[in-house]
């Protein structure tokens, strides 16, 4: 039955899912037994029981819907589809640099999840690309061959019997939706024909744009069959899950889950995404999603200079690797460490892909996650990626910083700064002062304070890290009078506000270790997800109560139980188990 | 079965093909060899700012009336019975020749008449970071000082190569029909892929190399071999064989371009016709397809005082250039057949040769009358640019192509370049421009003068537009993109932005208010 699109049943289902408490898949890898709201194609949709405690609230979030790829999306597809060799075509890289992202702009890039002039302009100059690679390129098409699941030796005829098989395998399995049969025969016939008239590598370069311009190629197709529940189908969850938890399209063993609709039960959703996770593509994805989470966008090329980098260019590289270091980073946490929210911030680990991290760390350079040697480098708030944040004229960026961690890692609220901002320091300042005394200076008084007094103790805490993020126990600044520098101690401690309570941190190392332990962490977390997979605005939590308190009050289930999950901050997975949580909400089946 | 017969619907029908050839519907209006002389005459504007120019303090209307030399007038060399108006070389032009005495600009009556030549030397720049200004940095010099923007990610200040290529791209979404390219070719010792100027960049920030051999370009994505050459004539019904099916000698990128727009919009209605669709979804495929066709259909609106119609046909005049050994004539003939073969509409050249910057320029500009022969390459190319192009006659006007193609290019005469040890403190970004045609859309009449709201003189002083950017500026505006937008040290900068800007934005009022007349520009 195709079901109906719009939200008129929405009620209705809403309702069973608040008499029968809120189902999904929290909690242990087994599936649930109650709270079924039925089942699809015959399969029951085992669920979880609801932990104690979680309220849904109202839905409040953007629905699933037809919507354009992230750059993100595009490239992995790209990679997955055509492989290495057409990824890495200096042509293709132009065009991935003109697909619109966000993530450039400090959002998700799920807020661009729509169709634009400028996407389209890219696009269409990416298959032009793509096609041309197809036909000039052998092992473009042995990696089309390898996607679909066909082999050809890397035929161009797409006419004969294996030839055929190769296209319309291609043309079913880059689309996010299913493609009717009568657009295949329309595809495959217009192959036929202008390969009659023309040569058979144009008409082979004809097919594949023919199918990567189709809208349920160019586009993610999410406009689902429901069954008489609301559930949706299986190409739709399939798809759904792999673009989530991968940015790519479904690969052959999630396929054969989507051919005999077993991913329509719980416990193969589940495995195939803990599976998908553990991927190359997963692990992308996850890296990415972190580094749109912890916002290290903002993350500056610190300036060259002498005994740190020499030109623009490794300035920029280094940027680039601490950027990159914490999406490695979380990886290897939810993945190979099957570690918590508390395991990540109180991380020890490094991954010192340029030298300059490395001598940081006091490491061997390398691209892999190592523990870092340096002592003072416990804590994710110790890596660079944190404390390369430009400069506040002579001073560190200290509120800055603690802006930082006061927005993306517990999801504050900071107001707007005001139109008229007194810079002025008193006439009673003293003339040395260090960055954390010029800013309490500067900012812990008027109309300044409100705002101040809830994100400095953050940035205070980070004192010891220069903007090239080097760990100072001197800090050198200048005399306001005489311009001379002057060797200044710093100090770390201070009291953070977290869960309502002030709580003492002795340094960044210790204040990481708080933050990954708090529910207003765990709390962002769940919101920070549900964001990354619908896009939408940025929530911030609500200061009431407990982790399920902290979410707004009409946060959706799927991020409940996502932040439920990972409440048990002990436990071993919960990351992975938050994740999975999410994907496998009845929300998830169902929007 | 022809596809390709007399059906009305041709031109777009090829344009959603991706063809770049165009069709022989305005064959009335073609003229002969050279231009037909048009009822309203223009005088058209030819900007070449040479070295140090890029860095700020001169608006055009001190450039092009010769008051940059302490806004001193008679310091103009003008020809007013012939209307002709030219800003000399150098800050003493009484000792230096001037830029209408050279080549083509002296013997050419009809040059003489209808152009104005703005062009200059400044004396008085600004240093920033030595000369070198990328447009990210602050600069002291002359008393004075400013901020470039920061964060600006394709500043118009300062260095003018990338922002001159950027403009390129930028103008080329207004002009051109799909298929249709930028014809980007440049070399320092023309022909000769030895001294290629490869350090620009396109509207994305892509690094494009400017091709230096003339046969290269022949052989390369704009000509095809010649096979687009071809193509054009068949589809002007100049040759008879083969069947003029555009297809078949299209290239294999474009052919699958053509063929999967076409497949896809025939697909549209079949997919919105899925009753289930919510309104949402089907909004999002509207946007999607009406894109797409966006994406092939035969021409974009025409930038404002544009011709209409144009940018679409392909000249009787259209065939292969006959490629001599490396020197510039070969470059204009692959210009002319570019152009006349209606296969772009915009190009980028490198012009002028190379002279040691501070033993010649410099001292050239200080008014040594024997260094003038450097200043005369120089104005003889641009020359030989701007008859070539009084000598095109666009069939889809009958004009020539001075009104409806821009040349825009980066002057290499001189410059001090680090990597040959002559000056290390410029770069190839120092290059000093100069732009030839696009008079249909710039006789406005307006420069673009965002800071005109400050008024008088060295607007450009403390703030972060100089005349480099004044003249982008005006060029961006008479093309419909975006003005430039100024956002302070901590904005968004200003320039071209690219992510919406060739789609293209009206001005704000405030920024209308913000132009100011061209002197001796004819308004038409």
């Amino acid at each position: 039955m195709r079901s109906l699109h719009s939200w008129s049943l929405f009620p209705i289902i809403l309702a069973s899912i608040v008499v029968h408490g809120c189902t999904g898949g929290a909690g242990g890898d087994g599936p649930g037994s109650d709270g079924a709201p039925g089942g699809a194609g015959g399969n029951e949709l085992p669920t979880a029981p609801i932990p104690e405690g979680v309220r849904c609230g109202e839905r409040n979030r953007p629905a699933w819907q037809l919507s354009g790829h992230t750059a993100f999306e595009v490239q992995t597809i790209v990679e997955q589809v055509f492989g290495t060799a057409a990824a890495s075509d200096p042509q293709v890289r132009s065009m991935f640099a003109n697909l619109p992202t966000e993530l450039r702009s400090k959002g998700f890039d799920t807020e661009n999840h729509k169709v634009s002039q400028q996407f389209i302009d890219a696009y269409v100059g990416l298959v032009r690309r793509l096609a041309g690679l197809a036909i000039e390129n052998k092992p473009v098409r042995d990696a089309i061959e390898s996607f679909v699941g066909v082999s050809c030796g890397g035929t161009l005829d797409l006419d004969t019997g294996c030839g055929i098989n190769v296209a319309k395998a291609f043309a079913r399995h880059v689309a996010s939706a299913s493609v009717p049969d009568d657009e295949l025969e329309r595809l495959t016939s217009q192959y036929a024909e202008n390969k009659s008239k023309y040569q058979s590598s144009k008409a082979y370069a004809g097919f594949v744009a023919s199918v990567l311009l189709g809208a349920r190629s160019a586009l993610r197709f999410d406009v689902a069959e429901r069954d008489a529940s609301g559930v949706v189908d299986a190409k739709t969850m399939g798809v759904r899950l792999s673009m989530v938890l991968t940015g790519g399209l479904p690969d052959r063993d999630l396929r054969e889950a989507i051919d005999d609709q077993s991913i329509l039960q719980d416990e193969t959703l589940r495995r195939q995404a803990k599976r998908l996770l553990a991927t190359g593509a997963g692990r992308k994805w996850l890296g990415h999603f972190a580094q749109q989470w912890l916002n290290v966008a903002l993350v500056k090329s610190p300036p060259p200079r002498t005994g740190y980098v020499a030109t623009d260019d490794e300035s920029v590289q280094v940027a680039q690797a601490a950027r990159e270091e914490v999406g490695k980073i979380f990886a290897n946490t939810v993945v190979d460490k099957r570690g918590s929210l508390a395991d990540f911030y109180a991380t020890d680990d490094v991954s010192p892909s340029h030298a300059w991290l490395a001598k940081l760390y006091q490491t061997e350079q390398s691209g892999d996650v190592v523990r870092a040697k340096a002592s003072s480098r416990h804590g994710l708030l110790t890596r660079a990626a944190f404390n390369l944040y430009g400069t506040y004229g002579d001073y560190l960026p200290l509120a800055h910083r603690g802006y930082g961690v006061k927005i993306t890692m517990l999801c504050g609220s900071i107001g707007a700064l005001p139109d008229m901002i007194d810079k002025t320091l008193p006439e009673s300042s003293p003339d040395v002062m260090s960055s954390r005394e010029y800013f309490a200076t500067l900012t812990e008084r008027g109309s300044c304070l409100g705002c101040h007094a809830a994100m400095n103790p953050f940035g205070f805490a980070q004192s010891a890290y220069s903007v090239t993020g080097e760990y100072l126990t001197k800090e050198v600044v200048k005399n306001r009078r005489t311009k001379e520098s002057v060797s200044v101690d710093v100090a770390q401690d201070g009291r953070i506000g977290l869960d309502r309570a002030d709580v003492s941190v002795a340094n960044a190392g210790d204040m990481s270790d708080a933050i990954g332990a708090s529910e207003e962490a765990r709390a962002c977390f769940a919101l920070r997800l549900d964001q990354a997979v619908l896009g939408g605005p940025r929530g911030v939590i609500e200061e009431e109560g407990g982790v399920d308190d902290f979410l707004p009050k009409d946060t959706s289930c799927s991020v409940r139980l996502a932040a439920h999950a990972l409440n048990q901050s002990s436990d071993e997975g919960a990351l992975q188990n938050a994740i999975l949580a999410y994907v496998t909400s009845l929300e998830f089946k169902m929007q | 079965m022809n596809h390709w017969s007399n059906d009305p619907s041709r031109r777009r029908i090829l344009a959603q093909l991706g063809v770049g050839a165009a069709l022989p519907f305005l064959g009335s209006l073609v003229g002969g060899k050279r231009a037909v002389a048009a009822p309203k005459r223009l005088t058209r504007l030819v900007v070449v700012s040479q070295a140090h120019m890029s860095l700020g303090y001169h608006r055009i209307p001190e450039f092009c009336n010769g008051a940059w030399g302490n806004a001193d007038p008679s310091r103009l060399k003008a020809n007013t019975a012939l209307g002709l108006r030219v800003a000399a070389f150098g800050t003493e032009p009484a000792k230096l020749g001037s830029f209408y005495g050279q080549g083509l600009l002296k013997s050419s009556a009809r040059l003489q008449k209808e152009m104005m030549v703005c062009n200059g030397l400044g004396a008085t720049y600004q240093h920033a970071r030595g000369h070198l200004s990328d447009g990210n940095g602050e600069w002291t010099g002359g008393n004075q000082s400013g901020k470039f923007n920061l964060g600006a990610r394709y500043p118009l200040s300062g260095s003018v190569h990338e922002p001159m290529i950027t403009m390129d791209q930028l103008i080329a979404k207004k002009l051109h029909m799909p298929g249709q390219r930028i014809l980007f070719m440049g070399s320092g010792v023309w022909g000769d892929s030895s001294a290629n100027t490869n350090e620009s960049v396109n509207a994305s920030g892509t690094p494009q190399t400017l091709i230096g051999r003339t046969n290269d370009i022949f052989n390369g994505p704009i000509f095809d071999a010649g096979k687009k050459i071809t193509q054009a004539q068949q589809m002007r019904g100049m040759t008879t064989s083969p069947v003029g099916d555009p297809k078949a000698t299209m290239s294999a990128e474009d052919f699958a371009a053509s063929v999967g727009l076409a497949f896809n919009q025939g697909e549209r209605q079949r997919l919105l016709a899925d009753a289930s669709l919510s309104s949402s979804d089907r909004n999002t495929l509207n946007q999607y397809y009406d894109l797409l066709a966006e994406a092939s259909k035969s021409s974009v609106t025409p930038p404002p005082g544009a011709p209409s119609g144009s940018g679409s046909a392909a000249s009787s005049e259209c065939k292969a250039p006959e490629l001599g050994p490396a020197e510039f004539g070969s470059y204009l003939k692959l210009l002319a057949s570019a152009f006349l073969c209606d296969l772009s509409k915009v190009a980028f050249i490198s012009v002028g040769a190379a002279y040691d910057h501070n033993s010649e320029w410099h001292v050239g500009a200080d008014g040594d009358a024997s260094k003038v022969g450097m200043y005369n390459v120089l104005a003889d190319q641009v020359a030989k640019v701007a008859d070539l192009l009084a000598t095109l006659t666009d069939p889809a006007t009958g004009r020539d192509m001075l009104e409806t193609t821009l040349v825009l290019g980066i002057t290499n005469s001189s410059m001090a370049l680090k990597t040959d040890d002559r000056d290390p403190s410029h770069e190839m970004g120092d290059y000093s421009y100069f732009s030839v045609g696009g008079s249909a859309a710039l006789n406005t009449g307006f420069m673009y003068d965002a800071m005109g709201v400050n008024g008088g003189k060295r607007t450009a002083i403390n703030g972060p537009i100089p005349t480099v950017n004044q003249y982008l500026q005006t060029i961006g505006a008479a093309y419909g993109l975006t003005p430039a937008e100024w956002a302070g040290t901590t904005g968004k900068g200003f320039g071209p932005w690219l992510s919406n800007t060739w789609k293209g934005r009206s001005l704000r009022v405030d920024d209308m208010a913000r132009t100011t007349p061209i002197p001796g520009l004819l308004v038409t």
